[in-house]
């Protein structure tokens, strides 16, 4: 199929926050300062779980400076969270703590030297309980509680069947169970949370935070606060990554908003590293065990699954956690039957929330494992195993989700070709390896959060009234991935002008509704909305030049910033033009040629018009099943990657360096290759890390371990091969322009080819992460007694 | 976190910065990198009420070289020596100093307090232990010289008076026909504690093939950085080959006393044997050049 020709798509464009960026006038929510602001600081459990007999905040309140100080007797017992389905939180405990990190209280002081000291003079008595700190303890018969409302310890609980399994897996020849587990991981990014609230005498609060979803902030802090959410407005300045864990209101950003409203005061608060950790809503442990089934002429027949989540203390996201670990294994491969039982429980740790790939990394991470394993034992080479059950464009899963573009096998095609295959695989010398996995991912979730029918994005585009700008309004979340590039290049695209005429300003919540930067939706669904509002804008602007020069306007386009014309008739506009240079008599850079300019047209616009204002607006079709928790897994579009990784096992030491990473992502029209081509650099070194280094750990007592990025162990750039970029352009019709999502999707096959190609130079199979080179060599050893060792 | 409060010295000269130590005494902490400094006032677990800044001492940078051997200033960054000739006995060291931390980190951290914080994991005590050196310690009136395999007394102990300042390291020349390695094994290539790390330096007979005397040194497998003396001395007098190595790297892995923290103590001891036989067999390619 011929591709469309764009002036401004599909190009290396520079972001569009390039320079601020680089020259570090870039504004983080730390680097926002009021007059007369306060500090906030935040009193978190020291002990895991225990009754709360007393709080004395006496002593607090005397400590000079210290301007106020609120617990749950201040702010209420509100129940929040992230599904309402599970509001499980209060801002502050009141009558039991649930984990080492829980909050109780918050002071607001002049400085923060004065706040860290008045926490330190809040007495609280505790009577402490009995811990489970694993699933397994969580689960056991008598284990201690930690939620009366939710018994057994039990968060959430899945058990769903497509198809008969029971029936498929007595057709199969082969059946195989894998098991997998992965460990805790932080989302690791750079910037940790930060707000700064202010409270006006109109009854008016304005938080400026660092977030995922100004919108569902914008929410709960209506909720929590009682303010009408009309009066409640969330900025969000330039944010330093969040990958999951900014994606719901914070602890930091309802203290904050409480004490301003107290105090009548800005109130700044921080969290440091440790409390990032500790606050956590990243990646859950997820103990998954699989059986799969094939015919031997490599057809998968049937997928058992069961899947334990360690939640932590409380849901966050952990529903959509649990249904997402069983439903986004229905593709890539046509799988006929799978049967799916899940089950989150709480612990008396952090809770852990969603992270890049939410919920389905490690399930994948098992599977792709599995069909390797499968290969094997067919003889079949396993990226033509895969090839051979891959879906198609079309195609709807067992669960009912619909492929409706699918680059799966062009994305299989190009990392065998790219990474050379056939020389290499079973033909490289003793202790090298190499591995391929696939995976897919929603480019935005088929329904919000909360049950509604909101519109996921809306938009709005003003034309600046001299006419050589437009500026563009959105409550999107530019999280250091490129969104207001995004959106700033499908506007100038749809509306015919270059890119340097748009201006973005973005993340407020007087813009626009925006569900905000998670299940990788902002390119297809802010995307739609600003394409949407772009042609509104178009269409205002030509009807006017249509009316006064006496053209139709289905005669008439806008291109590269120049009104063109179809057809024989000419647009007669020398007489405007001699009004708008008369209008701008001494100017430089006065329009001149035979084509109407669009700034020419658009402030004729507004001299006929006055301010031109164009809105836009985006929500999926209803998608999906009709079963419990169908719409988890739904999307309008699914992007596709497929990935081959070299590694050397050092065979004495355990130690994996991993050689060279080939990657296929198809992520439809690549707006900006740029910005995919890093999405996808970065989606593989978070995957590289969760596979080699990353673990949040705990002592005995459910302290905290790793609370600094100094123990816990991001890849660093040493540690990262050249990695070989290769992007897949299918067309997809649900999205704007054709494109799709990259930002999750990419990690998926990330671990699975990292484990597979172990296997490959080692002949072992590992079960557990990270691949740490101590449990490499054991598992070297075990393997050699064994006798497997290749 | 914030830093606690602390009075702020910064002395130009040793004996000012002696002056000080021996006033404030225990009350005092010596800033040199302030890679570890820092990070411990900022958690508290050290409260001074006094930091004695030592970057204003020229005196206690660089290095220098005579017939008796290479004197290394405290104050001598892990970056510079990492980039730095320091001759064949100082390549080791080199090695060693590359390894720390990130350039971040190893343009801050100095060879002085990578010592001074008597960590069992520091990197560039492994090999100075394994070069016989020795550090002298300053302080009003008087100084001495401390062999480190004498120094470290267990985790973030030292035997360092706290009027005293450690000014300078000494490595006494070493004989002709002398090579080191060492070898790091971390879970990732940089910013990393060593699981296990291992200097070696060997000298050789005139034959080229027979070992005369070897020094192994080994870091992170006991409460201190500790010298694998009968590795080593086993190796004496033997030719230099993988099979006399595997059995050094049997010995030392019995002479380490790991205690299991980060990494179980079988695994450390498994590293060790394995990190020695490396250590050696690159310190004996290294005498050949």
């Amino acid at each position: 199929m011929p591709k469309k020709q764009f002036d401004v798509l599909n190009t290396r464009a520079p972001r569009v926050d390039a320079a601020i960026k680089a020259t570090g006038k870039a504004q983080y929510a730390d680097d926002l300062n009021r007059s007369g602001q306060l500090y906030g600081a935040i009193l978190q459990s020291p002990v895991a779980h225990a009754l709360i007999k007393n709080i004395d905040t006496s002593r607090a309140e005397r400590l000079p400076g210290v301007k106020a100080v609120i617990t749950a007797k201040d702010v209420g017992l509100t129940k929040y969270g992230v599904s309402p389905a599970r509001y499980d939180e209060t801002l502050f405990a009141h009558d039991k703590v649930r984990y080492i990190g829980d909050e109780i209280a918050a002071v607001a002081a002049v400085d923060l030297d004065t706040a860290q000291a008045a926490l330190d003079l809040i007495k609280v008595e505790y009577e402490e309980l009995p811990i489970v700190l694993t699933a397994d303890e969580a689960l056991a018969e008598d284990a201690p509680q930690l939620h009366d409302d939710y018994p057994g310890n039990i968060s959430a609980e899945v058990h769903q069947e497509f198809g008969d399994t029971a029936a498929a897996f007595k057709e199969c020849d082969f059946i195989h169970t894998h098991k997998l587990v992965n460990k805790r991981q932080d989302g690791g990014f750079i910037e940790p949370h930060a707000c700064i609230a202010e409270y006006d005498h109109a009854n008016r609060l304005t938080l400026h935070t660092s977030t995922q979803v100004s919108h569902y902030v914008q929410r709960t802090v209506a909720m929590m606060t009682g303010i009408p959410i009309g009066r409640v407005r969330i900025v969000r300045p330039c944010v330093g990554g969040g990958f999951g864990p900014k994606c719901e209101a914070t602890p930091l950003e309802l203290s904050a908003c409480f004490l301003a409203i107290k105090t009548g005061c800005p109130v700044k608060i921080v969290y440091s590293r440790e409390q990032v950790f500790l606050h956590s809503r990243a990646r859950h442990q997820f103990y998954h065990e699989m059986t799969t089934g094939f015919k031997k002429d490599g057809t998968i027949m049937a997928l058992a699954h069961k899947c334990t989540l360690d939640g932590g203390a409380y849901s966050s996201f952990g529903i959509a956690t649990v249904y997402y670990a069983g439903s986004l294994l229905g593709a890539p491969y046509r799988l006929p039957n799978m049967k799916y039982d899940g089950i989150r429980v709480y612990t008396n740790k952090p809770a852990c929330g969603a992270q890049r790939g939410h919920g389905g990394v490690a399930a994948r991470a098992c599977f792709e494992q599995q069909l390797d394993i499968i290969a094997e034992e067919l003889k079949i080479d396993p990226i033509e195993l895969r090839n051979m059950n891959m879906m198609e464009t079309g195609d709807t899963t067992c669960n009912a989700l619909n492929m409706s573009s699918l680059g799966m096998k062009e994305s299989l095609e190009a990392v065998k070709k790219g990474s050379n295959w056939k020389k290499k695989k079973g033909k490289l010398p003793a202790g090298k390896g190499i591995g391929a996995a696939c995976g897919f991912f929603v480019s935005g979730a088929g329904y919000p959060i909360y049950r509604s029918d909101t519109f996921h994005s809306t938009a709005e585009i003003k034309v600046a009234e001299d006419g050589g700008t437009i500026i563009l309004r959105s409550g999107i979340a530019e999280i250091g991935q490129g969104a207001n590039t995004m959106v700033a290049m499908i506007a100038a695209e749809a509306l015919g002008i270059p890119l340097a005429d748009v201006r973005v300003d973005s993340g407020d919540t007087d813009y626009s509704v925006d569900l905000g930067a998670y299940s990788s939706r902002q390119t297809l669904m802010s995307g739609h909305a600003t394409k949407d509002a772009a042609e509104n804008i178009k269409a205002q602007i030509l009807a006017v030049v249509a009316d006064k020069f006496g053209m139709e306007v289905k005669n008439l386009d806008i291109k590269k910033g120049f009104i063109k014309v179809k057809g024989r008739k000419k647009l007669d506009f020398a007489k405007f033009r001699e009004y708008y240079h008369k209008e701008h008599r001494g100017w430089s850079g006065m329009p001149e040629g035979d084509e109407l300019s669009f700034t020419e047209a658009a402030r004729l616009a507004f001299l006929e018009k006055g301010t031109i204002v164009g809105t836009g607006k985006y929500k999926p079709p209803i998608l999906g099943g009709k079963f419990k928790g169908a719409a988890v897994g739904t999307s309008p579009a699914y992007g596709g990657s497929a990935q081959v990784v070299e590694v050397t096992v050092d065979r004495e030491t355990g130690k994996i360096t991993v050689d060279a990473m080939t990657d296929a992502h198809d992520c439809g029209l690549a707006i900006n290759k740029t910005m995919v081509e890093g999405q996808m650099q970065g989606s593989l070194s978070m995957g590289l890390g969760e596979a080699l280094f990353e673990e949040v750990k705990f002592d005995e007592k459910g302290k905290l371990l790793t609370s600094s990025i100094g123990e816990y162990r991001l890849a660093t750039a040493l540690d990262m091969p050249n990695i070989d970029t290769i992007v897949i352009e299918s067309n997809e019709p649900n999205g704007p322009f054709g494109a799709k999502e990259v930002g999750e999707g990419a990690i998926m096959p990330t671990i699975p080819a990292i484990l597979n190609a172990v296997y490959d130079a080692t002949g072992v199979r590992i079960t557990e992460l990270p691949l740490t080179p101590e449990r490499v060599l054991l598992a070297l050893k075990k393997g050699a007694e064994a006798g497997k060792t290749a | 976190m914030l830093l606690p409060k602390f009075d702020y010295n910064a002395p130009a000269t040793l004996d000012e910065s002696c002056q000080m130590m021996a006033s404030y005494g225990d009350r005092a902490k010596l800033l040199a990198g302030g890679t570890d400094l820092l990070i411990a006032l900022k958690k508290k677990t050290l409260t001074p009420t006094q930091v004695v800044a030592l970057d204003r001492i020229d005196e206690i940078k660089g290095f220098c070289s005579d017939q008796d051997g290479l004197f290394l200033g405290s104050r001598t960054t892990a970056a510079e020596i990492a980039e730095s000739d320091l001759g064949p006995a100082g390549r080791v060291l080199s090695q060693a100093a590359a390894q720390v931390g990130s350039p971040l980190i190893r343009n801050l951290a100095t060879i002085g307090g990578n010592l001074a914080t008597a960590m069992p994991a520091a990197d560039m005590a492994p090999p100075l232990l394994a070069l016989q050196a020795s550090v002298v310690l300053q302080r009003v009136g008087d100084q001495r010289e401390v062999l480190l395999s004498d120094f470290f007394i267990s985790p973030g102990e030292q035997v360092m008076l706290p009027e005293e300042i450690m000014s300078m390291i000494v490595l006494p020349r070493l004989p002709e026909g002398c090579g080191g390695a060492f070898e790091k094994l971390g879970v990732r290539k940089a910013l990393e504690r060593s699981i296990v790390s291992v200097a070696a330096v060997i000298s050789m007979a005139d034959d080229g093939h027979t070992i005369q005397g070897a020094r192994i040194a080994l870091g992170a497998v006991a409460p201190t950085p500790m010298l694998a003396l009968d590795a080593a001395a086993g190796l004496s007098g033997k030719k230099a080959t993988a099979k006399n190595f595997a059995a050094a790297g049997k010995i030392a892995a019995q002479e380490a006393n790991p205690r299991g923290l980060r990494t179980s103590a079988v695994y450390s001891r498994l590293m060790v044997e394995q990190l020695t036989i490396r250590a050696l067999t690159r310190a004996y390619e290294a005498t050949k050049l």
